[in-house]
């Protein structure tokens, strides 16, 4: 910017040279320097004329002579900014504002979804005001806002996002432009990753942003974190939140730095401390939680080139229900008759086992240059380390000894270019280079439920996005990805004879060690993924967006290596080494309106549909007598998969101060193989909210009903039991979905000006109001115990 | 710019190269707490006369009980032993921790022969709140007594150590296994 005003500064001097022809024109955008997004109302004055920029940021003055002027730019969020421009030299010029600092989440931006990560797929987000009523709670609980976007949970604080019905290794989460490796496999595994280190959360209902990788079935999750632009400034805010449920707390605190010379700098750390979380009727013992993490970056911006360096470090110990922690199926089964969990202590804060402790580190280092009339390079590369342990109930020597311990270790290297000089054929190419380590400890002395293991995996891409005309806009991508997986395991001799391995792997044994083969597996994969879409503007504030993506995933460690009792569902778990990467073909379209009803309100509706041929599931196989008894056998298998749904999304302003929004989302899954659905799937559920909001406080009445899911595998079996003195054989029922539920919560906030403007915010929610009892299909306890029950929350926030 | 885009391309080549892999083979790993055989040494009261009978994992299952033979009107002092011997040259004795451990265990016997009472016997192993775990066992049989299922539940954790029913012990079932009773 600096170097454009002395330009500007030099031309000035210049200008006096041309003859007078006052018949100019200037025109352009007045756009908000943080995102780029067109800010509506700016007023713009020069000599004696003022003029307002209309709904998408531009404006146009007239009856300029070639000389330079003085613009001056106001905007209400907005410093004001002085500009000279030379008319003789210039007819057009964005100008670029900044927000005051109080501000810096509130501004009004007209359209945020006309800047997307992609052209043509379904994306919604959260911005920083809305991430806010979540710093207390987890990534999982925010996203559930979105439409479409589900939770897979364990209790209350183990929470994955379900992105239209899937999950884990199907779906892609960027943390601060990395892609997070924490053994997101897993459905017990949340990510690792603090909520309060982003500004934005987006998601990507599509599986075609080729960019982040191939094999995003279900979507991509995009936490974003942005260093400071403004310049010689320092801000920030301390949220402290206490919670009755849990009976703890977090504080959170950011500090931006801006320095003159385009350094600036950031630092962020949170800290939460729960105990047991209660049900309506009971404690829910062992469900504490503790969380502590920071982040940092520091960076050199200017418009031309920058870099940044990031690191970030997350803590979690979380508690494990105690009473869903059972030995076999007749435990399971007295969990499932019971009303109340089996095991109910008096309220506490210790975390005893079964527990989950996590830390991932995360350190990055980015730069960017800008090429004149070509575009803009980019280049990170970024170092993740990832440990997981988890504790069960065990006895002896044992007892203090995690039974799953995994050391995960990757270096990823991402660049890309993207040709945007000219704004209606843009192209990105770029290329993602990735080395990982899996290594499990040991010293558990429990086989390993995921072996050692190399992965390498290169990737290259090209997109592009082409105006075809003023309101039709394409966009093709393609991407080729290899992946080698190197593993080394251990097999018992009895498992690797009875999958039949002795005959199709025989070459892949190394040593033998008694009662275990020791196998060196090699996996190598080629995926070729293609996406495809247009976004049409029908009318005024109406798009249709539809796109087409084709994309592979590999088999995750599971699914290859299971082979054994997956302790707290009570099953026996077998993956298959034959297993082919799964390959998706997913249509994913939308249609806004922001006009809808005669300007009553906006509306959105993204329908998707996909066939995933050699999708892996598991599936129910048989029963194994054990010394603990008889356990069901479930095994990885493949088949073909149809989901389809959609997602409705309502918005309306019923007065200057009342808003209403709705939201509803439907998917449809079938194992077509099996002729039977998916398990899993979320129930239909819709998201509603009521807002009074006056300039110094605002109150939001929600309430989210999920139906009860009637479209589910029958996967009961039966079981022996010894009732009265006779064996009888029980249905043991482990599929039925637990009834519909209806949930209100009310949050409440007021604005006070201490220091500053609207510096302090106290807030107050009321979660789970009526203090309903309830079970939710997709929570892993839902067996054992109830939901978490009313929750009343003050939250302090104070910006500076 | 340059030495910056310089250096970090270097550090990153020099990571990738030092993360090579290596081919040596990880530790191997027995897992020792599990158990793979419950032994019933069963003693005709007042006599020599012994039963060994075994569940081995692996071998028996619903279709293939090992069976204690016993007679009517009699009393047999019957011990519990839980073994690993998933490495037969290095057999363990987990029976040794269950007692270490004895105020968090419970062996409860649920059975389907008539006239079959079992009690904790007089040189059982008695927990800190005095009760007898069930580690030594006096079974009584009667004289109408016949046939049937024995099944053995070894309880981690109970909620409580008194019950007629498995239901009634709560905490975690560690091992449940059956041994077919045949009555002379």
């Amino acid at each position: 910017m600096k170097k454009h005003f002395y330009l500007l500064m030099f031309l000035l001097g210049s200008a006096q040279l041309f003859s007078q022809d006052c018949e100019n024109k200037l025109r352009g955008r007045v756009i908000d320097f943080h995102d780029g997004l067109p800010l509506k109302e700016a007023q713009i004055t020069v000599d004696n004329q003022k003029v307002i920029t209309n709904s998408k940021g531009e404006f146009l003055i007239e009856k300029l002579c070639p000389i330079a002027y003085a613009f001056t730019i106001t905007h209400p969020d907005c410093n004001t900014q002085v500009v000279t421009i030379d008319i003789g030299e210039k007819k057009q010029h964005d100008f670029y504002l900044e927000h005051h600092y109080t501000n810096l989440e509130e501004v009004d931006i007209l359209d945020v979804s006309k800047k997307g990560e992609t052209n043509s797929q379904t994306e919604v987000q959260l911005q920083k005001k809305q991430l806010e009523k979540y710093s207390n709670l987890t990534l999982g609980d925010a996203l559930k806002e979105l439409s479409g976007v589900n939770s897979l949970t364990t209790g209350n604080t183990i929470v994955k996002p379900v992105i239209q019905g899937l999950h884990s290794s199907r779906i892609i989460i960027m943390n601060n432009g990395v892609r997070q490796e924490d053994q997101e496999w897993g459905e017990e595994h949340a990510p690792n990753i603090d909520i309060n280190a982003f500004d934005e959360l987006k998601v990507i209902k599509g599986a075609g942003a080729l960019q982040y990788g191939g094999n995003a079935i279900g979507g991509v999750v995009i936490g974003k974190n942005k260093l400071t632009t403004l310049r010689d400034t320092t801000f920030g805010k301390t949220q402290i939140t206490g919670s009755t449920n849990g009976r703890g707390g977090s504080i959170n605190s950011t500090l931006n730095i801006g320095f003159k010379n385009n350094w600036s700098t950031k630092i962020q750390g949170t800290i939460k401390h729960y105990g047991d979380s209660e049900a309506p009727d009971y404690i829910l013992t062992n469900t504490g939680f503790r969380e502590q993490s920071l982040s940092a970056a520091i960076g050199y911006t200017t418009f031309e080139y920058g870099f940044e360096g990031y690191y970030s470090f997350y803590n979690a110990k979380q508690g494990i229900l105690r009473a869903s922690h059972i030995g076999n199926v007749g435990d399971l089964v007295r969990g499932i008759n019971s009303d109340e969990p089996l095991v109910i202590d008096s309220f506490s804060y210790d975390i005893n086992a079964p527990k989950q402790e996590t830390n991932h580190h995360l350190g990055k280092l980015k730069f960017y240059k800008r090429f004149k009339n070509t575009g803009k390079l980019n280049l990170q590369y970024a170092f993740q380390l990832n440990n997981r342990k988890e504790f069960d109930i065990r006895r002896g020597d044992d007892r203090n000894k995690a039974s799953l311990d995994l050391e995960l270790k990757t270096h990823t290297l991402d660049g890309s270019f993207v040709f945007d000089s000219n704004n209606s054929f843009k192209k990105t190419i770029g290329f993602q280079a990735l080395t990982q380590k899996n290594t499990p400890n040991p010293e558990t002395g429990i086989r390993r439920l995921v072996p050692d293991y190399d992965k390498n995996n290169i990737g290259i891409f090209a997109i592009t996005d082409f105006e075809l005309n003023d309101k039709l806009k394409a966009d093709i991508g393609g991407r080729y990805d290899y992946s080698r997986i190197e593993a080394k395991k251990f097999y018992l001799k009895s498992f690797w004879e009875d999958r039949g391995y002795d005959t199709d792997f025989e070459s892949i044994i190394v040593a033998d060690f008694d009662t275990q083969w020791f196998t060196e597996p090699t996996f190598d994969y080629h995926s070729f993924s293609a996406s495809a879409g247009i976004n049409y503007q029908l009318k005024e504030k109406q798009r249709i967006r539809t796109n087409a993506s084709f994309v592979n995933r590999a088999p995750n460690p599971v699914e290859l290596f299971s082979d054994g009792l997956h302790h707290s569902a009570a099953i026996i778990e077998l993956g298959d080494l034959r297993f082919e990467q799964e390959k998706a073909l997913k249509f994913s379209g939308s249609y806004s309106n922001e006009n809808f009803l005669k300007s009553k309100g906006s509306f959105i509706a993204s329908p998707h549909v996909s066939i995933i041929d050699d999708f892996i599931l598991l599936q129910p196989t048989g029963v194994e007598q054990t010394i603990r008894g008889a356990f069901p056998v479930w095994e990885y298998k493949q088949t073909r998969a149809l989901l389809y749904g959609i997602d409705i999304d309502y918005k309306v302003k019923f007065t200057d101060v009342i808003n209403f929004e709705t939201g509803f989302s439907y998917v449809y899954g079938e194992d077509l193989k099996n002729e039977t659905p998916l398990i899993s799937m979320p129930a239909p559920n819709f998201r509603s909210g009521i807002t009074y909001e006056k300039p110094k406080w605002n109150i939001k009445l929600t309430n989210e009903t999920v139906l009860k899911q009637t479209r589910y595998p029958d996967n009961n079996f039966t079981t022996e039991f010894l009732r009265d003195g006779v064996i009888v054989e029980e249905v043991v029922d482990i599929s039925t979905p637990p009834p519909a539920y209806t949930v209100f919560d009310v949050y409440a906030e007021y604005k006070m000006s201490i220091l500053n403007e609207k510096d302090l915010s106290l807030g107050m929610s009321i979660t789970n109001i009526l203090d309903t009892s309830y079970r939710d299909y997709l929570n892993r306890q839902r067996f054992y115990a109830d939901n978490i029950g009313r929750n009343i929350t003050l939250n302090i926030n104070f910006k500076f | 710019m340059k030495t910056i885009s310089k250096f970090l391309i270097i550090t990153v080549i020099t990571i990738f190269a030092a993360c090579s892999s290596d081919d040596d083979i990880p530790q191997v790993i027995n897992e020792e707490e599990t158990i793979t055989t419950v032994k019933l040494s069963v003693i005709e009261d007042g006599t020599t006369n012994t039963q060994n009978v075994s569940w081995i994992q692996g071998i028996n299952g619903t279709n293939n009980l090992p069976t204690i033979t016993l007679e009517q009107n009699k009393t047999y002092n019957v011990r519990i032993q839980f073994l690993d011997e998933s490495n037969p040259s290095d057999i363990e004795d987990i029976t040794e921790e269950v007692i270490e451990e004895k105020d968090e265990h419970y062996i409860f016997y649920d059975s389907t022969v008539n006239g079959l009472t079992i009690s904790s016997s007089t040189n059982d192993i008695i927990d800190t709140n005095n009760i007898g775990i069930n580690i030594d066992t006096n079974w009584q049989i009667s004289t109408t007594s016949t046939g049937g299922t024995v099944r053995a539940y070894l309880i981690h954790e109970p909620s409580q150590k008194t019950g007629n029913v498995r239901d009634d012990f709560g905490g975690e079932t560690d091992i449940e296994v059956d041994f077919n009773i045949a009555i002379l």
